[in-house]
């Protein structure tokens, strides 16, 4: 029983994880106006 | 306003109608292109050859991406005035090539006279930034 507990667990963390792949490769494959991409300029190199 | 007076431009594209956009909006920005390539070999072998003062980059291009002859040039060129203009608007992308030093980054479907203030922009803030790192 605890065996199937545990397994049940693993596969909600594994779902989760997934979850959060997906999330992050959609962010970075997001397409970006041109605006954004001046402020990501200007923001990068002020940091630099 | 848009005036390049005196500057080597070099444009990247694999693309002969882009080239020619650019050329034509350059030309009217009194900016002289020196060299056109429709790959990224031709790229690097041109940039080395001509030393423009700014290379015009697209980045889906055939035998070396403009991501690869950015990171390329600006190695042996860290001075290297080297302006994206491409379709790619993804945050990986843009992200890539700002690490690898890019000065500015401009999509194709933005307006012709905003492209040609962003390529005047882009220059000022790149001699500009020059000017201060020399002291």
């Amino acid at each position: 029983m605890a065996e199937k507990h545990n397994l049940h667990e693993m596969l909600k963390e594994i779902e989760a994880e997934k979850k959060e792949d997906i999330q992050s490769g959609q962010k970075k494959n997001k397409k970006m106006s041109q605006q954004d991409i001046l402020k990501m300029f200007k923001n990068r190199k002020k940091g630099e | 306003m848009s005036n390049l007076k005196q500057l080597k431009v070099i444009v990247a594209d694999d693309e002969a109608h882009i080239r020619m956009m650019l050329k034509m909006a350059l030309t009217s920005m009194n900016a002289e292109v020196v060299g056109e390539a429709q790959n990224g070999d031709e790229a690097i072998e041109l940039f080395k050859n001509k030393k423009p003062h700014i290379l015009l980059l697209d980045i889906n291009m055939p035998l070396k991406t403009g991501e690869e002859v950015l990171a390329e040039i600006k190695t042996e060129f860290p001075e290297a005035c080297v302006i994206m203009m491409t379709s790619v608007a993804d945050g990986e992308t843009v992200e890539k090539c700002i690490q690898s030093g890019a000065t500015s980054y401009i999509l194709k479907d933005t307006p012709i006279t905003e492209m040609k203030q962003m390529i005047e922009d882009a220059w000022l803030k790149h001699k500009s930034s020059r000017e201060n790192t020399d002291g």
